[in-house]
């Protein structure tokens, strides 16, 4: 080897080294959450309590902020001040902290497991036990008899004098659209009617009664829709949105959940008689409670056939007969969109039928709890009065402590225009779904569209649905906050005791997924070989548990103590696995004598691997299925409720 | 007085002294306690309350040793060997024809691992014979060889077929993607899995 060569290959060496030092060092200038106790990998998480404060100091905890209850945070440190336990906490766990919570109002949640409910329709509805012991007594002497009995009344809304303190929601939601959260903080075997099942101890805040979130939590949105003659392709647009949208309510349901409306405004009939009205309502929300009411009524809006006055037209008008013209009394969440390529008449515009202005509007608007939005379409042709335009809209559509609701439409593409109203259309019907469930809220990211704006705009829907189903439990609970509570269920029903009426999901972060995935996607490589060239496979398994543990010495110490061979012996997952309700085919499966096995099994236990591994891959690179606890964009701390079978 | 410790001084050395009735009383008051003994144990075994298996605590599954060679598939894996050791790049066709010759033969364990061997080797048409094996579409259920349909084994060796240039493999992946969709749509937790391979735009 020459002397240059050998120069090259050691700067080369000293360089990865250099980067190598580097990267560890960075890596340790990052913080991490607290370990679980015996645990190398897993971090401390606790859940928010409702009424939980967060202080930016503990020795301060009068300045302090009310954090959502059920939020969910990675414990960084713990101290007593003042005789009280305090734990500092962050929504991720890189390091960045939010504040410091009286350990009093957290709830440890180690596992990270959930309750997914299944589909009423297929299943007897879950019942939920103030006390353990109430449920176990039934198990123990399997007395069907009275829990049919409970479900009825429960079902009936009698729940006086019963162990009962709520039931599952009537109408199904499925926690992979519509995320919720009924965290399991322990869980117990039992027989159900002679079959394994589990009894789990939950908490929740009060589950609604479907029956009077129907009657109380609706939605109610009007659009308030510029009819000039510029507008037929967004006419026409909005009314094959609003086609598909009661499709799809009337579909799963809601019809009684949700209403539209439709407020046309043209401009001043004074100066241009030929446009015929200032402000027109084609549907009002009662006409719109029915979806066949609602579309024949919105075929009759037509655009004008004549020309306004300039480019601004009455849009404050359409907007103030929305807001004072529809009775919106029976509608809990309330919108109103405007779409419109036009400025609106000021204040003192002498055509200006409503003397108002945007911030006048905004207060009105607010007095009612009406979130106004804004689809303004930057047409080409009202280029000069873009920035005009915008600015008022931006004033309008401003809620406090939200932002503006505003979402521009760049040339005025009709496509976008019917994309992002798609959006929007389908985020509040998930929003009424989700209510309609009963659930707690939980605010979920944006998915990823490649359109920035729209995601903002739906972050800020987002946040403005959450927002208005907190205030609705707190208002439900009557005490400020809705109390959690610690319930009991069962995971089987007595009548039909081999089915699930509810499955028990892992909380994964896409950072563990990611991992089990690589641990897993090794293993199944040495495993594949091992099918080919059997004689070593143990060996190499072996080999393989010590270079990716965490722990080495855990893995090692594992095999000798257990003295078995199975993948959970050696220590592969056992950080995730230990403890879960649930015992893994593929992990514990004896591989002593392997090279035995008859290639047909070799390759079933290949095959089982081999699918997890396509399965995490899959889930992983699918953003659209992770949910921010923190509502922020998808990251390594997004999480996915993984059915324990889907576990390795 | 003397009676009394008589009677006492009887009981304390076993009831040698005890008189026929007092006996016979004992006797039957023995058989009943025995009796309520009875009933009290032998109640739970007409009814027994079996206890639930904590999860951690349920035994390893084990699998049977092969009962044979042929089971084992040895002789595949003689051959693979043997083609590995060669100098240059593994005959992988011939490692296919060998797996038709085993399937022909009965021989199921050599014939998997054979096809295995040459589909993982990145050879089309053992990539495109080992999916149709486990094509829910198309399964034969030949003993031994992928008894039962797999769709995820199915769609990885299309995919690789495909990807290795076998032209029938696509119209194959779009047949097991209908099929999934109609599985899914039953209810089936695999089936909807799967779906997501075709929503993964790195995958496809």
């Amino acid at each position: 080897m020459s002397h240059e060569r050998m120069t090259a290959r050691t700067a080369a060496v000293l360089s990865m080294m250099a980067a190598v030092l580097c990267f560890a060092s960075a890596e340790a200038q990052v913080t991490r959450p607290l370990l679980q106790d015996g645990k190398a990998a897993l971090y401390q998480r606790v859940i928010a309590v409702p009424g939980a404060r967060l202080a930016e100091d503990a020795t301060n905890p009068a300045d302090s902020r009310i954090v959502p209850p059920f939020s969910t945070y990675y414990v960084y440190a713990r101290d007593t001040v003042g005789g009280d336990q305090w734990l500092q906490v962050g929504t991720d766990s890189n390091g960045a902290t939010d504040g410091w919570m009286p350990a009093d109002q957290a709830v440890d949640w180690k596992q990270t497991l959930t309750v997914a409910f299944r589909d009423p329709a297929q299943h007897d509805r879950v019942l939920l036990f103030s006390e353990r012991d109430a449920l176990k007594k039934l198990l123990d002497e399997n007395d069907a008899a009275t829990y049919r009995r409970l479900r009825e009344q429960a079902a009936a809304g009698d729940m006086e004098d019963s162990p009962v303190i709520a039931i599952q929601p009537e109408h199904n939601v499925d926690i992979r659209r519509d995320f919720y959260l009924v965290p399991i903080l322990s869980h117990e075997d039992v027989l159900v009617s002679g079959q394994q099942g589990r009894l789990l101890r939950v908490a929740t805040v009060p589950l609604q009664d479907s029956a009077e979130i129907a009657r109380t939590f609706r939605t109610g949105l009007v659009f308030v829709i510029d009819s000039t003659i510029s507008m037929r392709p967004y006419i026409d647009a909005t009314r094959a949105v609003m086609q598909r949208v009661y499709r799809s309510i009337e579909a799963a349901e809601l019809s009684e959940r949700a209403s539209f409306g439709l407020v046309a405004f043209r401009d001043s009939t004074d100066a241009v008689p030929g446009l015929e009205y200032v402000t027109r309502t084609f549907a009002s929300l009662d006409d719109g409670s029915s979806g066949e009411e609602f579309l024949t009524r919105i075929e009759a809006v037509e655009p004008s056939t004549v020309s306004s006055q300039g480019f601004n037209e009455d849009a404050y008008a359409g907007v103030e007969a929305a807001i004072r013209s529809i009775d919106w009394s029976g509608y809990y969440a309330r919108y109103v969109i405007v779409i419109t390529d036009a400025g609106p008449r000021a204040r003192d515009d002498s055509l200006s039928s409503t003397g108002l202005d945007a911030a006048s509007l905004s207060r009105l608007a607010a007095d009612k709890d009406i979130a106004i939005g804004v689809f303004h379409l930057k047409t080409p042709a009202g280029a000069d009065n873009h920035d005009y335009a915008e600015s008022e809209y931006r004033r309008l559509s401003a809620v406090s402590g939200i932002g503006e609701f505003y979402y521009p439409v760049p040339t005025g593409d009709v496509d976008r225009f019917e994309t992002a109203l798609t959006a929007l259309t389908e985020q509040l019907t998930a929003q009424v779904r989700a209510a309609a469930s009963g659930q707690p809220p939980v605010q979920r990211a944006s998915s990823s569209t490649g359109d920035t704006q729209l995601e903002a705009f739906q972050d800020k829907v987002s946040r403005l649905g959450y927002g208005l189903r907190m205030r609705y439990l707190q208002e439900q609970s009557g005490e400020g906050v809705p109390s959690l509570f610690n319930a009991w269920v069962v995971d089987r029903d007595f009548d039909e005791p081999s089915v699930r009426d509810l499955d028990v999901r892992a909380l994964l972060t896409r950072d563990q997924l990611s991992d089990l995935h690589e641990v897993l996607r090794q293993v199944l490589i040495t495993a594949e070989e091992g099918a080919l060239a059997p004689d070593d496979f143990l060996d190499e398994l072996q080999s393989l548990a010590a270079t990716i543990s965490r722990d080495p010495q855990a893995a090692r110490t594992a095999t000798r103590a257990m003295g078995g061979q199975s993948l959970a012996d050696l220590g592969y997952m056992r950080e995730y696995l230990d403890g879960l309700p649930y015992r893994s085919e593929v992990m514990n499966l004896d591989l002593s004598i392997w090279e035995q096995w008859p290639a047909q099994r070799q390759f079933e236990f290949i095959n089982q691997l081999d699918g997890k591994v396509a399965y995490y891959r899959a889930l992983h690179d699918n953003v659209d299925l992770w949910v921010s606890l923190d509502g922020g964009p998808v990251d390594g701390d997004s999480v996915y409720p993984l059915l324990l079978e889907a576990l390795p | 007085m003397a009676r009394q410790m008589s009677t006492i001084n009887g009981y304390s050395r076993c009831g040698g002294q005890l008189s026929p009735p007092a006996l016979i009383g004992i006797v039957i008051v023995a058989v009943i306690i025995l009796a309520v003994i009875y009933l009290v144990v032998s109640e739970p075994e007409t009814e027994p309350v079996p206890e639930p298996v904590p999860e951690s605590e349920r035994p390893l599954e084990s699998v049977a040793p092969a009962e044979s060679a042929k089971e084992r598939g040895d002789t595949a894996r003689e051959i693979i060997d043997e083609l590995r050791s060669r100098e240059g790049s593994i005959d992988y066709a011939a490692a296919y024809d060998r797996a038709q010759q085993f399937r022909t033969e009965a021989r199921s364990a050599d014939a998997l691992l054979m096809y295995f061997f040459a589909a993982r080797g990145g050879y089309a048409p053992a990539a495109f014979d080992l999916a149709a094996l486990y094509d829910p579409n198309h399964h034969s259920g030949d003993p031994g060889l992928a008894e039962e349909p797999d769709a995820f084994q199915a769609y990885r060796w299309y995919r690789a077929a495909r990807d290795a240039g076998h032209e029938a493999a696509e119209e194959r992946i779009a047949a097991l993607r209908t099929w999934a969709e109609d599985a899914a749509g039953a209810g089936d937790a695999e089936a909807e899995r799967l779906l997501l391979q075709w929503e993964n735009p790195s995958e496809e």
